[in-house]
C-alpha cells in the first residue's frame, strides 16, 4: 500500500475552510472528529494515507 | 508569546539524574550479547524499587503470565532477557524523571501515547520482521525530550503548549519557534546521556524527520507509529492533530492494508493494559 505526494484537486470529503481553521478551542462535533485530528493535512488540501483506514476501522467498529 | 526563537539552555536538562547503572550494563551487554542473567538478575534484586515495579509490569496481562512470576531471575526465564530489559528501563526512565509540574502538560496523555506509540511501532516490527524490542522501547522513548523539558524547564514546555494552542500548529513547530530548538533534539541528547542504542537515540531524534534509507528503519517504524497513535486519538487530548506522514518512510515501511487494520486494532487493544501496569 503505497501513496504518492498528491494534492486533492477536489478533496470532497475536507472539512469547510472554516472548519478546517476552526480555533482550536472549538471542539468538533462527535462525527467531525476524524477530520479534525487530520486538519494540518486537510488544510495542505494533501491526502493521509492513514485517513481513510481510520474512517473504514472506525466504521467496522460500529458496525 | 514570545516573538524571537531564545536560545534554549540546557544547563537544567543536564542535571536529570542518571539511569540506574544496572540498566545502563544492562544495555550494553545485550548489544554485545555476552551478559551474564545470574549477574544482572543479582544486581537488579538489590534495587527494590526497581525489581518491585518490574515484577508488577511483567505479570501484568500484556506479557502472557499474569501472577506467575515472582523473582527477576524466573522473570528473565520466562519472558527472556530483552523483554526483562525493556521492562526495567521503562521501569528505571519513570522514576528517573522527577514528576512535572507543568501547567498545560499533562502527563497522563503524555505516556498514554507513548506507551500506544510502544505498542504499534512493536505490532509494525513484527509485521516486517524486524527488531521488535528496539522499536517498543524506541516508541516509548520517542517524545523523552518533552518529558525532560516538562521536568527541567516546565516555563518553556508551557510557553511552546500556549503558542501551539493558539495558532493551532503542530508542538513540533511551536517549539522551534519559542525555543530555538525542539523535544527531539532535546531527546536526543538526554538518551545519549543515558547510553541507549544508536537505534533508540536515532529514533528519538529523527522520527519526524525520517532521513532517506534504502530499507524500513527503526526511525521509519516509530515515524509510521507516531501518525497511527496519534491518528487513534488514544490520548484524550482535544488538541489533537495528526502529523504529517512522510511518504517515502511509509512506503519504506510497505504495510498492506490489511496489516495496518490489525495494526490499528492490537494497538487500540493493548493500550489500556499496559498503562495499567505501568500505572502511569
Amino acid at each position: 500500500m503505497t501513496y504518492e505526494t498528491a494534492t486533492l484537486a477536489h478533496p470532497a470529503k475536507s472539512p469547510s475552510p472554516a472548519q478546517a481553521q476552526a480555533p482550536a478551542s472549538e471542539k468538533p462535533a462527535q462525527g467531525d472528529r476524524l477530520a479534525w485530528l487530520f486538519r494540518e493535512t486537510l488544510r495542505r488540501h494533501q491526502v493521509h494515507p492513514l485517513m481513510e483506514l481510520l474512517r473504514r476501522y472506525r466504521g467496522q467498529e460500529g458496525a | 508569546m514570545t516573538d524571537a526563537p531564545k536560545a534554549m539552555s540546557l544547563a537544567n536538562l543536564r542535571e536529570l539524574p542518571s539511569l540506574p547503572q544496572v540498566i545502563i550494563d544492562l544495555q550494553s551487554a545485550i548489544s554485545r550479547e555476552d551478559v551474564s542473567i545470574d549477574a544482572i538478575a543479582e544486581t537488579v534484586s538489590l534495587d527494590q524499587a526497581l525489581s518491585a515495579k518490574a515484577l508488577r509490569v511483567a505479570n501484568c496481562s500484556f506479557y502472557g503470565v499474569p501472577g506467575r512470576v515472582v523473582s527477576i531471575r524466573q522473570a528473565i526465564g520466562m519472558l527472556g532477557l530483552r523483554s526483562v530489559s525493556t521492562v526495567l528501563t521503562i521501569s528505571a526512565v519513570s522514576q528517573s524523571i522527577p514528576r512535572p509540574s507543568c501547567p498545560g502538560f499533562d502527563m497522563e496523555r503524555y505516556w498514554r501515547h507513548s506507551v500506544a506509540v510502544a505498542l504499534c511501532a512493536r505490532n509494525i516490527a513484527r509485521a516486517l520482521r524486524l527488531d521488535a524490542d528496539v522499536a517498543f522501547t524506541a516508541g516509548l522513548l520517542h517524545d523523552l525530550g518533552r518529558l525532560a523539558l516538562a521536568s527541567q524547564e516546565p516555563a518553556c514546555l508551557s510557553e511552546s503548549l500556549r503558542r501551539r494552542d493558539e495558532l493551532d500548529c503542530t508542538m513540533l513547530e511551536a517549539e522551534r519557534a519559542t525555543l530555538g530548538t525542539d523535544h527531539t533534539a532535546l531527546g536526543g541528547q538526554v538518551a545519549e546521556r543515558w547510553h541507549f542504542g544508536p537505534a533508540v537515540v536515532d529514533a528519538i531524534r529523527l522520527h519526524h524527520e525520517p532521513p532517506a534509507s534504502a530499507q524500513a528503519t527503526v526511525v521509519d517504524i516509530v515515524h509510521v507509529a507516531d501518525s497511527i497513535a496519534h491518528a487513534l486519538d488514544v490520548a484524550g487530548d482535544p488538541n489533537e492533530m495528526v502529523p504529517a506522514l512522510d511518504p517515502t518512510a511509509w512506503n519504506r515501511a510497505g504495510l498492506s492494508e490489511g496489516q495496518t487494520l490489525l495494526i490499528l486494532k492490537d494497538t487500540e487493544a493493548e493500550v489500556d493494559g499496559l498503562c495499567e501496569a505501568l500505572a502511569v
